[in-house]
């Protein structure tokens, strides 16, 4: 009964705090569905009097969105796959071969983990536009094909591998690509699962990349062009909230699969640093 | 020194598996960091070479009014940290509790906004704070409180961008509480709680020492946060109106990509590295002092 009671008050105010983190987008999904002349009212209106789904036609028509996930779609899985398999690669080498500098130059990767992504974004241009690679993917995709972080998260996964399986594979004549592919990837694949669905979600939210290197309207991100079409002036309030509900809905449905995966990884992150 | 023997196998597969990892790495951001310091020494522009002035963009950086304008709105910008993280503390607390049905429910929905782009964020907000028609003003019509210009004057454009900060990062910084907060055994609790310990005093006692460590990560992931913030601004307010709400990186951008002063962006966001550099420092050895006590 105490329980009971104790828990209630505790129920109320996390359900308080859902409601904190749900209620903007239950209100950008009502005005999505509302007529552009009707939001504007002096009364608060949570449900339309009437659901108008024409703003989400009006804003794929205006700018090309399909096209800007589509472009989003492909920089973030050429960018996880490329994470998923230099880290894997890496990471291995890092915690299982002996070789000289090894710790030397995994420290150097690691320190590379503080350097803020502003300060090398200028050089980054130079390098780009000597390459002729200024207004294309590969700008955004090349960058991002390793990660330190990724690094460090299979170095730990192989650190603490069983050896076993590794001695065992040896004594079957298993050398060190067989054992990779036979032994250690299908072993290993929820941990890069998980890191290839954190690449895809911080490739797809980027946005100062894309800013500073894309400048065709055509080849823009889902939040490059979001933030153009914001930028138009024949813009109505229904059709942003139309555009933004679609921008983040393959992210949505994403976490919804693979929640348990990122809430994971993602307390391991704060956890080991 | 005793000599190493290393297997030449071994040796010859970890530099082939380190290679493709190690070469993007350089490329990318070794080799880029060595030239954003060299270029902050520079004038570079996009029509001319870098040619070395010394000191030069520093100087100019500490005389430009503007400069000094992005770095007070920046850390004013950190009034987020300390808000975030008591929320975050305090839902963790509520949701450390075996008892608790909906507790992962309750987590994930917490998390939403930690995965989802900034500038799709940025959107939804920048409606919510519309002064006539705004969710936050109509709230606040409620409370009898008259209609908040937040976007547009000078004196609030930076509340908007510090309350979806927030709102954005609670959910995670929650995450990290919480593990932090599973990993106390619970031997201790039981242990506290036969010398008679009540749940205030074991929080206090017990949790937030325990939680030192998680909690100064959490810390130092928003400080840094909040010194690099530039997406919700350039979506919320585009740092105006005027300069009032334009932050360091943004000022770092339109430096080097609207009007193409590359040398001098560079310089400041070398100041900006070292300045998150120590940051970093000062925080990772506090948490060294705190778990040695």
């Amino acid at each position: 009964m105490k329980l009971w009671k104790k828990n209630i008050w505790k129920n109320t105010i996390l359900i308080v705090f859902g409601i904190i983190i749900l209620l903007p987008f239950f209100w950008m999904f009502t005005t999505s569905v509302s007529d552009p002349l009707k939001i504007f009212s002096e009364k608060l209106r949570f449900f339309p009097e009437e659901w108008r789904w024409e703003s989400y036609r009006e804003a794929v028509s205006k700018v090309p969105f399909f096209l800007f996930m589509w472009n989003s779609f492909k920089i973030a899985f050429l960018v996880s796959l490329g994470q998923i398999i230099t880290s894997f690669f890496a990471g291995y080498a890092f915690a299982r071969l002996k070789f000289p500098m090894r710790n030397l130059i995994f420290y150097i990767v690691l320190g590379t983990l503080m350097i803020p992504g502003q300060v090398t974004l200028i050089p980054l241009y130079s390098i780009m536009a000597k390459f002729n690679l200024i207004n294309t993917h590969w700008s955004l995709i090349i960058p991002g094909l390793a990660s330190p972080f990724g690094i460090f998260l299979m170095r730990q996964y192989f650190l603490v591998f069983p050896t076993e399986l590794e001695d065992a594979a040896k004594i079957d004549g298993c050398n060190v690509p067989k054992f990779l592919i036979h032994v250690a990837l299908p072993s290993s694949k929820s941990i890069l699962a998980t890191l290839g669905v954190l690449a895809f979600i911080g490739s797809w939210g980027n946005f100062i990349g894309p800013l500073v290197f894309l400048t065709d309207l055509d080849k823009a991100t889902v939040p490059l062009g979001l933030y153009r079409f914001m930028g138009s002036y024949s813009t109505s309030w229904p059709e942003l909230m139309a555009a933004t509900a679609i921008s983040i809905i393959p992210l949505i449905v994403m976490y919804i699969i693979a929640q348990r995966y990122i809430i994971e990884a993602y307390s391991f992150a704060g956890v080991r640093k | 020194m005793g000599k190493k023997k290393w297997k030449k196998s071994e040796v010859m597969w970890g530099y082939f598996l380190i290679a493709p990892a190690i070469s993007i790495i350089a490329i990318f951001a070794l080799v880029p960091v060595g030239y954003a310091i060299y270029y902050s020494f520079t004038d570079y522009s996009l029509f001319h070479p870098p040619y070395f002035i010394g000191l030069e963009n520093f100087k100019e950086l500490f005389a430009d009014e503007d400069f000094w304008q992005v770095v007070k709105n920046t850390l004013f910008y950190l009034i987020g940290v300390p808000v975030g993280l008591f929320v975050a503390l305090f839902l963790a607390s509520l949701l450390n509790d075996r008892t608790l049905k909906l507790a992962p429910l309750y987590r994930s929905i917490y998390f939403v906004p930690v995965i989802l782009p900034m500038i799709s964020i940025g959107a939804v907000w920048i409606w919510i704070f519309n002064v006539k028609y705004g969710l936050m003003n109509h709230f606040l019509g409620l409370l009898g409180i008259k209609p908040i210009p937040w976007l547009t004057s000078y004196e609030w454009s930076k509340i908007p961008v510090i309350i979806t900060g927030i709102w954005q990062g609670f959910g995670g910084s929650t995450i990290i509480l919480l593990a932090g907060m599973q990993n106390i055994p619970g031997e201790v609790y039981e242990a506290a709680k036969l010398d008679g310990a009540g749940g205030m005093k074991m929080f206090f006692r017990i949790t937030l020492p325990l939680l030192s460590q998680s909690i100064v990560v959490v810390t130092i992931m928003s400080v840094i946060a909040s010194f690099q913030i530039f997406d919700l601004v350039m979506v919320l307010t585009g740092g105006g109106p005027g300069r009032s709400s334009a932050s360091i990186v943004q000022f770092i951008y339109e430096k080097a990509f609207r009007s193409f002063e590359m040398g001098y962006a560079s310089a400041a966001a070398a100041l900006l590295f070292v300045v998150i550099f120590i940051v970093s420092i000062v925080q990772l050895k506090i948490s060294q002092r705190i778990t040695n006590y």
